[in-house]
């Protein structure tokens, strides 16, 4: 199991785009429209969140939601909704590595789902971590959205897969 | 994704062969892709660190992808799909960044009318 996660990054930054907003809007948009994509801040860089390994292999998933207040370039506070201690604990630190393009100091809500899938193991028990099947991922809709998915922990037996192996040839 | 990238509508697959000390990135070589892409994606592979191992060498593809944008008549821009960034680390990431739109409402009125 510890070999096939040699290539396992421990951290990571993920830079961003620090761009200029797309498009050119208007300033006298209808008041009390409903809040789009735009009127959130910009996210420029931010470490990459992980898998928290404990919670991997306890084999907690669930989802997260956070209430990030920002002061215009950094995170100053997050609040923890809802959500398991240990994903809480691993979203709220990986929030309060983001950096925003300058705006006015604001609030907005954040979920993080995490999620575990069931590798594929052979009969020698070398199980998959992304060569043959579902590939551990991070997906970013940043600010709001945050999807990871992780190999659940499998305790695999080679005297157990052989003689599955064997009961399937006959 | 890089604003100039996005700003002159550039996308692409960069390729780059990265090489590891055991712990951090030793060297990047960019195997193909459009020069303000791979260096952007160079840029952001140099940050990466890994969990202690035998110094390796692998491949890494990035996906870098403008989604279209569309303009209602007030200049109200917005792409369909949201913008994202997909990791499969330590060999896939894909980008996706809305495209950059010059929109003249004077423009669109008429184009209304």
């Amino acid at each position: 199991m510890a070999a096939q996660r040699k290539l396992g990054l421990t951290s990571a930054l993920l830079l961003l785009s620090a761009c200029s907003t797309a498009q050119n809007k208007p300033a006298n948009g209808p008041l009390g429209a409903h809040r789009t994509a735009s009127d959130l801040p910009k996210v420029i860089r931010a470490s990459v969140p992980f898998y928290p390994e404990l919670a991997r292999q306890t084999r907690i998933q669930g989802t997260v939601t956070l209430r990030v207040s920002t002061d215009g370039k950094l995170v100053s506070d997050v609040g923890a909704g809802s959500g398991h201690p240990i994903l809480v604990r691993a979203a709220a630190e990986n929030v309060k590595t983001w950096e925003f393009k300058p705006h006015a100091p604001t609030s907005f809500e954040l979920t993080f789902r995490y999620r575990l899938f069931i590798p594929e193991c052979d009969s020698e028990c070398n199980c998959d971590r992304g060569e043959r099947g579902e590939k551990e991922s991070v997906l970013l809709h940043l600010p709001t959205e945050v999807d990871l998915s992780a190999p659940t922990l499998l305790t695999c037996d080679p005297a157990v897969e052989i003689r599955r192996k064997r009961v399937q040839e006959y | 994704m890089r604003p100039v990238a996005r700003q002159t509508r550039i996308q692409g697959v960069v390729t780059l062969r990265v090489s590891t000390d055991g712990k951090q990135v030793s060297a990047v070589d960019a195997e193909n892709g459009p020069p303000l892409l791979v260096k952007a994606a160079k840029e952001n592979v140099k940050t990466w660190q890994f969990e202690p191992h035998t110094g390796t060498k692998f491949e890494i593809t990035f996906h870098n992808r403008l989604l279209p944008v569309e303009c209602d008549s007030d200049c109200n821009c917005d792409s369909e799909e949201k913008e994202s960034v997909l990791l499969q680390l330590p060999t896939h990431a894909e980008v996706s960044a809305k495209q950059y739109m010059l929109c003249d409402p004077a423009v669109e009125i008429q184009h209304k009318k």
